[in-house]
């Protein structure tokens, strides 16, 4: 059960209420930093560490009626499942991936026919089991990965339900789902979803009618790690997920240089180039410059930096940059530019401004995991401009 | 020399005297007693001493002479066995829920090694005492206070494996036999009982037996059921009747033969197909057996009936004569049918070619005389027509002119009455005006004058009490005017004193608002001191967030009354005319309300 006073994703009204407020970075109320989701514009939605936002992303899944006609041991089922977007704000979700396991079988990837899921409006596809040898209970678990997107950016999330069949002698059938959701989201809440079709007798054959049933779905957190549809899925942090809360630390920026903390700006992105900060009546959270030892601006080769020449973001729990600058940006042996805008960020990776002159400014970046969680972010600036300066 | 070893002449003896001839020889001879054994010297009836792996020499011809010297004495040696002997012997003990039951004791004995001598006690002649002579002392007096006591305690199916109770025994077998026979240098080892099989165990063992004939035969049953489950679960038989109801009602097995053969009935088979063909099989079987079957119920009919003298054949030729005569009429009916339709066709055929010879060349000639009078006829109906329009137009033509000239006319003379109208009524209304005011100024023209000149005197007193106003606050203003300047020369205190003077309650008045003031500012001297060591507690070294914090923490009392009242807006922003607390850390301007700071999320208030 919720708590009191909060909503989906332990984010408390008073932190949408201080949300609203373009410049807002924190809750005036309880203090806690404001992580907007990426699609704020549209949806106006906060997020967790997990970065879900809850009012882009609320997919649905239904057991379509007439899900059972006849079986027997020895048999198959065929599972007919609706998929549904419950999102208020008409944000489509993406359904990418879909997985079927049968008990303590391996995963089964499921081609779907179709991808895209209007705000509304609802998808059906088939699941078929093997065959189902023995009479008593079977496990199926059905996952799927939905992303949302906004612009080039993109949100992928896995969601899985976890289905009882019991087969009785005769050729009953009985789906059991019990969903045990503690310690996911916002407490310890136990969901019993019972789904009884019965398919002896005449009544449950000849009268086919009914509704869909909804499955209950529950975040799978580790197996988005495990899978890569979110964290890194290679490198010394493998099966890391940057939270979205993650504190970003610069470090080398000299006494002026930006404050630690996550990313807490409208678009979500933090805006790195040539151009003043916000806060100095420019349009970046971070301005970069060539110096030289002694901190002194080099303007020649500053000039070469975009205004706006990197753009830093959190996505699907991984640290990825588009690199908008004209000169592009080499992230570490690969060069980014107009045409390969997206990047993503690893942990020891540097981020060369300037291809040309790849010592003038570059961006060194390592990460602090703590059980597969990255939770802090150090970008170091090299050369490091003197504190002094 | 020899050494002769002693040992007891028996293995059944425990022990037994050396017979005195042994021991007097002429000549010397050395004896052994071996570390099993215990010899017990005794001399002149007198027990000297125990030698257990002893050796010693006896007789000869220097003993001969000691003792012609020095007297003779009687010497004895007796020779017992230290080992542990083992004595079995049967039991016939009662169990709780009185079953007779049998055992097997084993008592472990043994001569006490430290009171040997004590053996003489139980030996009936100065000669041997046999093992079993020494056991049988002790059995007497164990059976009923040892193993009855014990057994009486336990059901006959709790005996078996009972460490307990063994234990137990044995304790008390022990203490028996050191009551009866410690002081005799006997003591028991160890004991122990082996049961036998008793009646109860026996009966548990048949039906433990049966039991588990019992379950294997279950499970037998249980396989041999789930076998033909599996059988009856993995065979699905679908029947989809392609026909109607009524087809299903099969009426013999030619029926059921077509519908196989058609494939109306179709076997969908969930798994193997060597069970389809065993169904099929079974179901050829059957047809076969119903063919039979009705075959001999034909041929029993057929004999019944020549048997009772109706001759199918003659009446199924008559039959077969009568529905060939009837269809030979209905051929022949049929084929005058047809012949009166092709001569009914023929001359309808006929007609028809005649009259629509006819009618086309009628409609030739017609069509011809038709289009040369439409043609004549069009064109003398088109001048017409340019006539007619013609004519219509200039009609047309003259009526717009007329009613335009008509309408202009009637609009003219329109206009022109209704202005005559108005003037005459405005000539009317002038006449009246004309003729009232006369009557007015014939009638109240004195009261009018006399309501006049009292106005203007009105007028005129409040005039001059205005001028009269005016001139006094002219003056009151250049007093106090000039006070302010000749006061702005002077200190506070003759400020204060000249005031003073002018009044003994602006005096006190005084004195009050300095009194008050003076506790305000110890107040304020108060709470700066409180807040300069709370900065200093939190560790806030500047004084300008000193007194930051001091201002938040006065503004932030006024934010929360502002809060309690409903004030402000629903976002961060204050809302004009909210009360506002500046960060200290970031100077960003926050509602007093707000707890932290919405642009670095510095802590405001508690």
């Amino acid at each position: 059960m919720a708590a009191v006073g909060s909503t989906p994703g332990g984010i408390s009204p008073c932190c949408y209420q201080h949300a609203v407020t373009a410049d807002a970075v924190f809750c005036g109320e309880c203090g806690k930093p404001l992580l907007r989701c990426m699609a704020f514009q549209e949806c106006g939605g906060l997020v967790g560490d997990d970065g879900c936002c809850s009012v882009c992303v609320k997919p649905q899944l239904f057991l379509d009626k007439d899900a059972v006609t006849e079986v027997k041991t020895g048999g198959v089922l065929v599972l007919p499942l609706v998929f549904y977007n419950a999102s208020g704000v008409a944000r489509p979700l993406f359904i990418t991936d879909l997985w079927v396991r049968e008990g303590d079988g391996p995963r089964r990837r499921v081609e779907l026919p179709w991808k895209r899921l209007d705000a509304g409006g609802s998808n059906r596809v088939n699941i078929q089991t093997g065959a189902l040898e023995r009479q008593g209970r079977h496990g199926i678990e059905i996952t799927f990965a939905a992303a949302t997107n906004y612009y080039m950016r993109e949100e992928r999330f896995a969601f899985t339900s976890l289905l009882g069949l019991e087969v009785e002698q005769g050729g009953s059938l009985v789906i059991n789902q019990t969903i045990n959701t503690s310690g996911v989201g916002t407490g310890a809440d136990t969901i019993y979803a019972p789904i009884r079709l019965e398919t002896t007798g005449d009544a449950a054959k000849k009268a086919p009618g009914g509704k869909a049933a909804e499955l209950a779905l529950q975040r799978a957190d580790a197996f988005e790690a495990s899978s890569g549809v979110r964290g890194y899925t290679e490198g010394p942090l493998k099966g890391s997920v940057v939270g979205r809360g993650a504190r970003i630390v610069w470090k080398g920026f000299g006494a002026d240089g930006p404050a630690a903390g996550p990313i807490t700006t409208q678009d979500s992105m933090l805006g790195l180039g040539r151009a003043k900060t916000v806060a100095n009546g420019g349009e970046n959270q971070v301005q970069l410059l060539v110096t030289d030892a002694a901190g002194a601006v080099d303007e020649q080769l500053s000039q070469a930096i975009s205004r706006r020449h990197l753009e830093l973001f959190i996505q699907s729990g991984r640290l990825s940059a588009r690199v908008t600058g004209a000169a592009g940006a080499l992230v570490g042996e690969h060069r980014h530019g107009a045409d390969d805008a997206l990047a993503e960020i690893g942990h020891g990776d540097v981020v060369k401004i300037l291809p040309k002159y790849p010592e003038a400014l570059a961006l060194q970046v390592r990460m602090r995991a703590a059980h597969g969680f990255i939770d802090e972010i150090t970008i170091t600036r090299l050369p490091a401009i003197p504190e002094g300066g | 020399m020899k050494t002769e070893q002693l040992v007891v002449s028996d293995p059944r003896l425990l022990a037994e005297f050396v017979a005195p001839g042994e021991l007097k020889t002429f000549f010397e001879k050395r004896f052994e007693v071996p570390p099993d054994h215990i010899g017990l010297l005794m001399r002149n009836g007198q027990f000297v001493q125990s030698y257990k792996g002893a050796h010693f020499s006896m007789g000869g011809i220097v003993h001969q002479i000691k003792g012609l010297i020095g007297g003779s004495t009687s010497i004895s040696l007796m020779i017992a066995d230290l080992k542990t002997f083992q004595h079995f012997y049967d039991v016939v003990v009662r169990t709780k829920d009185k079953l007779d039951i049998t055992g097997t004791v084993v008592l472990d004995l043994q001569i006490n090694p430290e009171k040997p001598q004590n053996i003489l006690g139980m030996m009936q002649q100065r000669r041997s005492l046999s093992k079993e002579d020494a056991a049988l002392r002790i059995k007497s007096h164990a059976w009923e206070r040892v193993f009855e006591a014990a057994v009486s305690r336990v059901n006959a199916n709790e005996v078996r494996g009972n460490k307990g109770l063994q234990d137990m025994m044995q304790a008390d077998l022990m203490k028996e036999c050191e009551r009866v026979a410690g002081d005799l240098g006997l003591m028991v080892r160890a004991a122990s009982v082996t049961w036998a099989i008793n009646e109860v165990e026996k009966q548990e063992a048949i039906r433990a037996a049966a039991e588990r004939e019992t379950s294997r035969l279950e499970f037998e049953f249980t396989r041999l059921k789930r076998d033909m489950e599996r059988e009856h679960e993995t065979t699905l038989i679908k029947i989809d009747n392609k026909v109607s109801l009524d087809k299903l009602d099969i009426n013999n097995e030619d029926d059921l033969k077509r519908l196989v053969l058609n494939n109306e009935i179709e076997f969908n088979d969930a798994r193997e197909t060597g069970t389809r063909i065993a169904e099929m099989k079974v179901l050829a079987h059957e047809i076969e057996m119903l063919k039979v079957e009705r075959l001999g119920k034909f041929e029993g009919e057929i004999q019944q009936a020549t048997h009772d003298g109706v001759d199918l054949k003659v009446i199924h030729e008559r039959k077969r004569l009568l529905e060939r005569n009837t269809e030979t009429l209905d051929r022949e009916h049929t084929l005058k049918l047809r012949a009166l339709e092709r001569e009914y066709d023929r001359e309808t055929r006929t007609l028809d070619r005649e009259e629509n010879r006819e009618t086309a060349k009628y409609d030739r000639d017609y069509g011809r005389e038709t289009r040369g009078l439409d043609r004549t006829e069009t064109r003398d109906n088109k001048l017409q027509d340019q006539d007619d329009e013609w004519e219509r137009r200039t009609r047309e033509l003259n009526i717009a002119a007329k009613e335009r000239d008509h309408g202009h006319e009637t609009r003219k003379r329109e206009v022109d009455v209704v202005e005559k109208e108005e003037y005459s009524r405005m000539d009317r209304e002038r006449e009246a005006d004309k003729v009232a005011l006369e009557k007015l100024k014939g009638l109240a023209g004195l009261e009018a004058e006399q309501e006049r000149a009292r106005l203007e005197r009105r007028i005129k007193e409040a005039d001059a009490t205005h001028d009269r106003d005016m001139d006094v606050r002219k003056l009151d203003a250049q007093r106090e005017a000039d006070r302010l300047v000749l006061g702005a020369k002077m200190t506070p205190e003759q400020i204060l004193a000249t005031n003073a003077g002018l009044s003994p309650a602006v005096a006190k008045v005084l004195e009050e608002q300095a009194k008050a003031l003076a506790t305000d500012k110890t107040a304020q001297m108060d709470l700066m001191r409180q807040m300069v060591e709370q900065a200093n507690r939190q560790a806030v070294r500047s004084e300008e967030q000193a007194r930051a914090m001091f201002q938040s923490g006065m503004t932030g009392a006024v934010g929360v009354a502002a809060g309690a009242g409903g004030k402000g807006g629903g976002n961060g922003n204050p809302a004009p005319g909210e009360a506002t607390v500046e960060c200290p850390k970031c100077t960003r301007v926050n509602p007093a309300k707000a707890k932290f700071c919405i642009g670095c999320g510095e802590q405001l208030r508690r």
